[in-house]
């Protein structure tokens, strides 16, 4: 039973570790290859999320047309398209850093990234942020709301839920 | 009974050591003329895809989805590949390490449909010979050395580098269709492009996906050389498009990505070691 416990608890903490905690940035320093790979994490999760945004806005314009989409709604497709402009172009930014991160290997001590590398990387993660902050909140917004007006449910699907 | 035991073993160690994938070919006529019709019948498959692909509008002002940037980019190589014949840059090393020579080649890549006639014109040849009874390519024919090389070379995993030097009066450009070189994996682009179509349907109708996806639609039946979807018409492709590989950059499987996949195993590892010492 001690055992049972043991294991259980092991393997609760393992996963606890495991999981990144992208509310606030923790990606900085570490060894070139491990930050391209959080890169990436912190990217695939920003990019789901800006996603089903994009698939809500589209819908929602889709069945409603773009003026009785902010009468109805409250949600207002202008203020979105501009956090979304901002994703997409920090997305890239995020893609081409992580590019350059996996140019470098981790077998040999040597090949650290530059001090300037490392300081570029930094800002862009604090960068990376405060984007998405801004990104949370029109996703909790949204996806609180559980819009049901238009084809709005398959978008679920881009959350796999 | 002896000699098979002695011979059995030394053959299963030269097909180790020669490399499996040689051995069924080595100049047999029959052999190369059925992987060349396959070639016909991919490259005819391919002249539909791009040509219907053709059809479809790209705006050339910048788009504001990714997928659809991505569209934009990939669907004129496609076409320009399949379509035009490409004359690119290429640089060889000709010696061994940091003695060899490095040289700009042009290379001109025929089209499908230039590669169909040669290909013709190849098997027309390889027909010829099997009507006069030889099975095989032989060494002291010229012409035959020559088609040898160029098969060889054509084999996934090969770079056509050897081919110049060997193909004496013959036009660089002749059959090289050459799948095993991944910037003109056409497959791949064409599977690319129709699954990011259909993520794409979820956010934009800024471009017609139903259309794109119906380019992998050869001979009134999908095909999943060019969808990856097997026969799923439009919209049932697109209630099965799975978003938890997001990206086509995140399904892209590069020697990079690989690498970066073994250093997550290592990292997990270390944090469940981590997790361990807390423990203990």
């Amino acid at each position: 039973m001690r055992c049972i416990f043991l294991f259980v608890a092991l393997v609760a903490s393992a996963s606890a570790v495991s999981d990144v905690d992208y509310g606030t940035i923790k990606i900085s320093g570490g060894r070139p290859l491990h930050q391209a790979e959080k890169i990436g994490r912190y990217k695939r999760d920003l990019y789901r999320k800006y996603s089903y945004i994009r698939c809500v806005n589209y819908q929602l314009v889709k069945h409603f047309g773009s003026d009785s989409y902010n009468e109805t709604e409250k949600i207002f497709p202008a203020d979105l398209a501009e956090t979304l402009y901002l994703v997409k172009s920090k997305l890239s930014a995020l893609t081409a850093q992580r590019e350059s991160l996996l140019l470098h290997h981790d077998t040999l001590p040597e090949d650290n990234i530059s001090f300037d590398e490392q300081h570029a990387v930094n800002q862009s993660q604090k960068h990376a942020g405060k984007i998405k902050e801004r990104l949370d909140l029109v996703f909790d917004q949204i996806s609180a709301r559980r819009v049901t007006e238009g084809n709005v449910a398959i978008c679920d699907k881009v959350l796999n839920r | 009974m002896t000699i098979v035991k002695i011979v059995w073993p030394m053959t299963i160690l030269l097909i180790v050591l020669t490399g499996c994938n040689t051995v069924p070919y080595s100049g047999d006529i029959p052999s190369i003329i059925k992987v060349y019709e396959q070639k016909i019948d991919f490259a005819q498959a391919g002249i539909s895809y791009a040509q219907c692909l053709n059809e479809v509008q790209i705006p050339e002002a910048p788009m504001l989805d990714p997928e659809n940037e991505s569209l934009q980019e990939l669907i004129p190589i496609i076409r320009r590949f399949v379509l035009e014949d490409t004359t690119v840059l290429e640089k060889t090393i000709a010696g061994e390490g940091t003695n060899g020579k490095t040289s700009d080649i042009e290379v001109t890549f025929p089209s499908f449909l230039t590669f169909i006639d040669e290909s013709r014109d190849l098997l027309g040849y390889l027909d010829r010979r099997l009507s006069l009874g030889q099975m095989s390519l032989t060494k002291n024919s010229a012409d035959d050395q020559t088609i040898e090389k160029l098969y060889e070379h054509d084999r996934p995993g090969s770079y056509y580098g050897p081919i110049f030097g060997v193909a004496e009066g013959l036009k660089a450009s002749h059959y090289v269709i050459t799948s095993s070189f991944p910037r003109y994996d056409v497959s791949k682009v064409a599977v690319a492009i129709s699954k990011t179509a259909l993520q794409a349907s979820y956010f934009s109708d800024e471009l017609d996906y139903e259309a794109i996806y119906n380019c992998s639609m050869i001979g009134g039946k999908y095909d999943s050389r060019f969808n990856d979807a097997g026969s799923l018409a439009f919209e049932d492709a697109r209630n099965a498009v799975d978003f938890s590989a997001m990206s086509v950059e995140d399904r892209k499987i590069s020697n990079r990505d690989k690498r970066e996949e073994m250093y997550q195993r290592y990292d997990d590892a270390k944090d469940t070691v981590r997790a361990l010492k807390k423990l203990f």
